[in-house]
Order: structure tokens, then C-alpha cells, then sequence
């Protein structure tokens, strides 16, 4: 029953990263690995899935009711694994109105959390959402912010509410029914081997030196945007440039002016400081 | 029908009906029922959906569906569930393919908007009535196979149910018009347009999706993409094998698959181009379909 790896993130935090390089890992048999290959994109906010398994069409509920069948459809997620099964999670740590949480902890094998300094998000996210740098550093201080929040139409993910910055990541690791891996994804920049082999050891998967080198190999990021030019990647959203963009941990110092710096500090200090960031 | 559902047209005068709704106390399942999910139980003859705080449904025999109502309960959520899921384990029951899909009448016959929520099936579908094309079914499309092995479409709901910001696309006033629940910014729009009576014969599918393109595409299915597209928009499709019925459905998928048109099409995500899309699909369906006589 415990098959669930929850890898937890706020967006643009190295989540696709990890992703990608775990399914280079289970796979050694493949030769290389591709970014669009179906079994790498489980996402805990994915419409389709909570339909399939509840038997009723989300679109026909309310948030609360959403959030009320949500750790089902992870219930049985975790029923048919037969193996490991590595689920990106967007969405803050939190319980449901019935005061279950959403990630069942019955289900859960392990819990990766990957952090990343909030001045490096600020301008990924920008990209990623099509917004200015200014727009992305308030949306990272909203405590209300909701990805797909429910609106007139119908949005293509389920309502996954990832409140602020700061929020997100102590709902992650000040919560007590998960014990949550920490990973900063600087380190795994900074030093690759042992991050990603600690992510396999709270994984619960054999490390194996062989097969983690090979697996890096083929995750580099450089490799990741050769894909992107040549194929696409099917998560990029159409008002992006590009989805894997420059891959550095501290392009930040080029990009973010001196207020827009001051105003991520003013905002995540604590939080930052507790991560080691200032 | 144990409540009113304007979704649903009358039978005709002195024909007996194929399926009794009515409310009864549903008995928990047989030791022998499988759980799909959390929701639902089923055994081969019957399937049981409930949903905590609305209705448990039993569906039998492809006959009859008991409605046991949870003290409550409001009227629009419980017609959801007797016309999407109880609507589909009773297919299921009878022997129809119930698809996903909405369907309008062409020239050459049954034409299917299919898709996941949101893929836009029904806003697809409402600019097809606007163009004149007679409405076949909204959401859920049932393909029956007759004695010959041809696929028909039998006719569905005779409302459509549009998002705000489809209504508005289509220039359709929301003002006054019911929602399909009061929480959501989903109405039930009237059918303005012909209405098909009978059933009719199954010509092609169109599979919805966006992608991050910026191109509209079409793309026609073969051999094991057209059965997989069949299986992947089946309504219902965790119960299928539960109930014993895999074998039966991936029969039928195949001689639906044989003899439709299958064409996938990817539009770019957060925009509809509703005329450009319409106008793609309908010319791909007026030139590559045969008209029978």
C-alpha cells in the first residue's frame, strides 16, 4: 500500500528535473530518455485520473468536494502501483474540510520536497507563467494564490491551492503525518551524485553507482533542452518561450534588479533564512 | 424517473419504456462485489455508485436504476449522477459503447466530438447546431452495434450544459438560464435547433485535445490508435473489466474502430478559435466521408 513518492514542490522549483531524472533511473534498459514519454508526467492535480477513479466527473463538483474524493483517488493510485510510483505535487500541504489530508500518509513510501531560493523562482516563474518579474514576485507572496483556480470555464488541472512562497514550503515541512526529504535544488546544481542519490535512498531505491551516473547523464539540463528544441515538451505552456530555460542556480543575480531582490528578502526572510538562503 | 429530467425526452405514446427509474432503498452489495475507486461495487449483473451526502444508486440488470436518496440531498446533483454515471454502468449493462463524446447529424451520418472534460466537446458541438446540423447527443454518446455488426448513435439529452466563458464565445446569454448547480458557472442552454429522433449510423469521431502549439491540427488515426482513443474515452471505464465485460467491450471498440473515420484534433491550449476549428472539422467531414444512400 505505501508505493507513493510524493515529489513536492513549489512550481519552478526543479520538480520536472527530479522527475525526469527518476525515470531515466527506473529505466536503465532504455537507451535514451525522452522528455515526452507518458509514464514521467503523473500529476497530482491531473483531471482526467480524479475522474477515472471516483466515477463522477470533477467538473460537476465544488472545490470542497474535489478536495473531499482527492485522497481517494491516491488510495487507489497506491492500490495498483506495483512499484514505486513518483507523483509531482504542486499543491501546499493541507487537509480536506472532513480534516483528512490530502496525501494520505497510509499510501506514502516517501516524500521528496525540493525547495529553491525564492529569488531563482521569481524569474522561472515569470517565464513560465508569461507574467513580469514584478507580477511573479507578488503571485509569490500571495497567500490565496491557487493554480487552475475555479473560474467561468473549466480549466484543464484540478484547483491546487499553493498559497505563498513561504507558505508552501513550511506547510510541507512543519507538517507531521509526512517525513519529508529535504532537497534544495541548489545542491542538486552544486553537487549532483549525492543529492540525487540521497533522493533514491529516501526513495527507498537501491543506489547504484553505475546506473546514477548514466541516469545524470542523460537528465543534464543541457541534454533536457537539446530535447526541448528538437521535439518540444509537451509541459511547456503555449505562452512560454521555453520550458527548460537556463538551468542555473543563481541567475538570479542577473536578472532580478536590486529592489526586486530587496522585496523577495522582505517577503521570505524567515523562511529563506531557515534554508540557509540569507 | 424518480425525479423530473428535462435533460431526458418522453417516450413515445404506448411504448413501454427500456429503462424504470424510481427511488427504493439500495442493499449493500453482495460479498461477491468488486470495488472500483471508492465510490462504486460491482458485481456482473449490477454496478452501485454512491456519493456521500447525495444518493446511492444501484444499476441492474440494464433495466433498472434504484435511486436511494441521502437526507439533503438537492435535486440538480442527483439528476447528475442518474445521467452521467448511473446512465453510464446502465450502457455498460446493455451492451452499448458509451462514449464520451458529443454527436451531431451530417450528411454521411453520426458525427462525434470526443474528448475529456474540458477538451470542448460541447461548445464543438453548439457552434455545429448554429451551422444547422441536427444535435445527436451531448457528453455521453451511445454506439450501439446491431445484428450486422454496423455501429449507430442513439439519440441522447436534449439539452447541451455550456462553461461561462464557452456561452460567451458563442454569443449565448447566460441571463436567466439554469445552472447546472448553483456553484457552478455551468448552464443548461436550451436546444434551439433540430433534434434527431432516431438513432443513426455512426460515420466519424473527432478526438479533442490542446496542445502548446500554435497551429490547429489533424491528424487521422489508424489501426491500434483508433481502438486505443475508443478505449480511452469509454465512460466508466474502471468498471468494465470488473464486471466481466472486457472481453465483449474490446470487441466492440474493434468494430467501431473498423468503421469510423477517426481523427485526432489538437488545438492550441487557452484559445478556441471556435469558426477556424468548426470549419476544419466540418471540411474534413465533407471531404473524406461517403454519403450512403
Amino acid at each position: 500500500m505505501r508505493r507513493l513518492v510524493w515529489l513536492a514542490s513549489y512550481p519552478k522549483s526543479g520538480n520536472t528535473w527530479v522527475r525526469l531524472f527518476l525515470a531515466a533511473y527506473s529505466h536503465p534498459e532504455r537507451e535514451a530518455l525522452d522528455i515526452n514519454a507518458i509514464d514521467v508526467s503523473l500529476h497530482a492535480g491531473n483531471r482526467d485520473l480524479f475522474d477515472r477513479v471516483i466515477g463522477l466527473e470533477a467538473s460537476e463538483l465544488t472545490p470542497t468536494e474535489i478536495d473531499r474524493y482527492r485522497p481517494d483517488v491516491y488510495r487507489q493510485l497506491a492500490v495498483e502501483a506495483e512499484e514505486p510510483l513518483f507523483i509531482k505535487v504542486h499543491d501546499r500541504w493541507r487537509r480536506n474540510a472532513d480534516g483528512a489530508p490530502i496525501f494520505p500518509p497510509e499510501t506514502t513510501a516517501a516524500t521528496i520536497y525540493i525547495v529553491r531560493d525564492p529569488r531563482g523562482v521569481a524569474s522561472s516563474y515569470a517565464n513560465h507563467y508569461n507574467l513580469s518579474i514584478d507580477a511573479a514576485i507578488a503571485q509569490m507572496a500571495d497567500a490565496n494564490n491557487v493554480i487552475a483556480a475555479p473560474a467561468d470555464r473549466l480549466r484543464s488541472q484540478l484547483h491546487q491551492p499553493i498559497g505563498s512562497w513561504s507558505q508552501h514550503v513550511t506547510s510541507w515541512l512543519d507538517q507531521t503525518e509526512l517525513p519529508v526529504h529535504l532537497v534544495r535544488y541548489e545542491d542538486l546544481h552544486a553537487h549532483p551524485e549525492t543529492t540525487f542519490a540521497g533522493i533514491l535512498q529516501a526513495a527507498g531505491l537501491p543506489v547504484d553507482a553505475e546506473r546514477l551516473a548514466t541516469a545524470l547523464a542523460q537528465s543534464r539540463f543541457e541534454r533536457l533542452q537539446a530535447q526541448e528544441t528538437a521535439a518540444g515538451f509537451k509541459e511547456r505552456p503555449i505562452s512560454a518561450p521555453r520550458f527548460f530555460r537556463r538551468g542555473q542556480a543563481d541567475s538570479w543575480r542577473e536578472e532580478l534588479t536590486p529592489a526586486q531582490i530587496e522585496r523577495i528578502v522582505a517577503d521570505h526572510g524567515p523562511v529563506m533564512a531557515r534554508l540557509g538562503y540569507v | 424517473m424518480p425525479l423530473p429530467c428535462p435533460e431526458l425526452r418522453l417516450a413515445p405514446p404506448g411504448r413501454a419504456p427500456d429503462v424504470v427509474a424510481r427511488w427504493g432503498k439500495v442493499p449493500p452489495p453482495p460479498p461477491s462485489a468488486l470495488a472500483v475507486g471508492p465510490l462504486r461495487q460491482v458485481t456482473p449483473g449490477e454496478a452501485r455508485f454512491g456519493l456521500p451526502g447525495v444518493a446511492r444508486l444501484l444499476v441492474r440488470g440494464g433495466n433498472e436504476i434504484i435511486v436511494e436518496r441521502q437526507p439533503g440531498a438537492d435535486d440538480e446533483m442527483i439528476r447528475l449522477l442518474l445521467l452521467g454515471t448511473g446512465a453510464a454502468l446502465l450502457l455498460h449493462q446493455r451492451g452499448v459503447l458509451p462514449l464520451h463524446a458529443s454527436a451531431i447529424v451530417a450528411p454521411a451520418g453520426a458525427v462525434l466530438f470526443m474528448g475529456h472534460s474540458g477538451a470542448g466537446k460541447s461548445t464543438l458541438l453548439n457552434e455545429f447546431l448554429r451551422r444547422g446540423y441536427p444535435m445527436l447527443a451531448e457528453d455521453l454518446a451511445a454506439v450501439r452495434l446491431d445484428a450486422d455488426g454496423v455501429a449507430w448513435v442513439e439519440p441522447g439529452v436534449q439539452v447541451t450544459r455550456l462553461w461561462a466563458d464557452s456561452a460567451a464565445a458563442l454569443g449565448q446569454s447566460t441571463d436567466g438560464l439554469r445552472r447546472v448547480r448553483p456553484e457552478l458557472e455551468k448552464f443548461v442552454i436550451p436546444v434551439a435547433s433540430a433534434l434527431a429522433t432516431e438513432a443513426v449510423r455512426l460515420a466519424a469521431i473527432y478526438v479533442l485535445s490542446a496542445h502548446n502549439q500554435p497551429a490547429i491540427a489533424l491528424e487521422e488515426n489508424r489501426d491500434a490508435r483508433k481502438f486505443n482513443a475508443l478505449l480511452d474515452h469509454t465512460w466508466q471505464k474502471l468498471v468494465v473489466k470488473r464486471m466481466g465485460l472486457h472481453a465483449a467491450h474490446f470487441q466492440r471498440a474493434v468494430a467501431v474502430a473498423n468503421q469510423a473515420r477517426i481523427v485526432r484534433v489538437s488545438r492550441p491550449e487557452g484559445e478556441f478559435r471556435l469558426a477556424e476549428l468548426a470549419d476544419a472539422v466540418e471540411a474534413d467531414f465533407t471531404d473524406n466521408l461517403r454519403i450512403s444512400s
